[in-house]
C-alpha cells in the first residue's frame, strides 16, 4: 500500500516538474497552447497506466510465491509427522535404540524449524486467522514432541512400546495433521 | 561453555541412566552440576550450547535442568545460566520454563 502512495505522489510531482519545464521552455506549438494542469494530467495519466499494473502485479507473484513457500512447508511438516509416527509403529517390538532415538529427535527438530520458519513469514502473509492457524500447528507439534519424547515416552532403551502409549501418540499425531489441514486451506483461500 | 555435541553427546538420550545411554540424569551428575559449581566459585556466567546434536528429547532437557534448579535454586540458576540453541530456538524457552518451574 505505501508503495502504491509513493508512486502515486511520486508521479504527481513529476508530473508537474515536467509539465512547468516543458510549457515554459519547449517551443511546439502544441505545448504552448497547453497550461500547466493540463500537461501535468496527462503526464500523470501516462506514468499511472504504466507503473500500477506493474506493481500490482509483482505484489501479485510476490504472494503467490509466498503461498506457495508456505504450502511447500505444510507437505514437508505432513510428510515429517508421519514418518515419526511409522518409526514408532515400526519399532513397537523392538524399542528405539540410541541412533534410531536421535534420528526420531532429529525429525523433531526439523518440525519446529519449519514452525519457526512460518512465523517468520506471519508479517508477509499477515491476517490474524492464518496466525492462528500456524500457532496451532506449531502448538500441535510441541505437545506431540513433548508426549512422544516425555517421561512416559519413547526411551533408547530398546525396550518394546506399549500400546498404551502408541494410542495415545496417535491422538496427538492425529491433531497435528488436523491443525496442518486447516492451514492448507486458510492459505489456499488467501 | 558446556557443548553438549562435544563435551557429552550429539545423539543425547533419554531421562533417566536406566532409559539408554546419554541421559538427561547422566548429563546433569557428570557435566552440568560439576560445571555449574565451577562456575559459582569463579563467579562465571555457564553458557550451555545445545547445537549440532542430533535433537533433544523432552526427558533429557527436563531431567538436567529441573535437577539444577532444584539443587540450586531458580534465582541462583537463572543468573549463572544461559543457553545457546541457534538449531532450534525455541528449546531456550522451554529450557527456561524448566528452570522457572513451569
Amino acid at each position: 500500500m505505501l508503495n502504491l502512495i509513493g508512486i502515486v505522489i511520486g508521479a504527481i510531482v513529476l508530473a508537474v516538474f515536467a509539465a512547468f519545464l516543458l510549457v515554459s521552455h519547449a517551443d511546439f506549438a502544441i505545448v504552448k497552447r497547453l497550461d500547466v494542469v493540463a500537461f501535468a494530467q496527462l503526464f500523470l495519466v501516462g506514468v499511472l497506466t504504466i507503473s500500477l499494473p506493474l506493481v500490482i502485479t509483482k505484489r501479485l507473484d510476490d504472494k503467490k510465491d509466498e503461498k506457495d513457500f508456505l504450502l511447500g512447508e505444510c507437505s514437508e511438516l505432513e510428510t515429517l509427522a508421519k514418518l515419526i509416527n511409522d518409526s514408532i509403529f515400526e519399532n513397537k517390538a523392538t524399542g528405539f535404540c540410541q541412533v534410531k532415538f536421535g534420528v526420531l529427535n532429529s525429525k523433531f527438530r526439523r518440525c519446529r524449524q519449519i514452525c519457526a520458519n512460518y512465523r517468520g513469514h506471519k508479517s508477509l502473509v499477515s491476517t490474524k486467522e492464518l496466525s492462528r492457524e500456524i500457532d496451532a500447528v506449531h502448538d500441535a507439534i510441541n505437545k506431540y514432541w513433548r508426549y512422544v519424547t516425555g517421561v512416559d515416552g519413547i526411551k533408547s532403551d530398546e525396550q518394546p512400546i506399549a500400546l498404551s502409549f502408541l494410542r495415545r501418540q496417535e491422538i496427538r499425531y492425529q491433531k497435528v495433521l488436523g491443525t496442518l489441514r486447516q492451514l492448507r486451506v486458510k492459505l489456499i483461500r488467501l | 561453555m558446556l557443548k553438549i555435541s562435544e563435551d557429552f553427546s550429539d545423539a543425547p538420550g533419554a531421562r533417566f541412566e536406566a532409559d539408554g545411554p546419554d541421559s538427561g540424569e547422566e548429563f546433569f551428575k557428570r557435566l552440568l552440576k560439576p560445571r555449574f559449581e565451577e562456575a559459582a566459585r569463579q563467579d562465571r556466567l555457564l553458557l550451555v550450547d545445545l547445537d549440532d546434536t542430533f535433537g533433544y528429547a523432552s526427558s533429557f532437557l527436563s531431567e538436567a535442568f529441573s535437577s539444577l534448579e532444584e539443587e540450586f535454586g531458580v534465582e541462583n540458576v537463572k543468573a549463572r545460566v544461559r543457553i545457546k540453541s541457534d538449531d532450534d530456538p525455541d528449546l531456550i524457552d522451554f529450557v527456561n520454563e524448566i528452570i522457572e518451574g513451569n
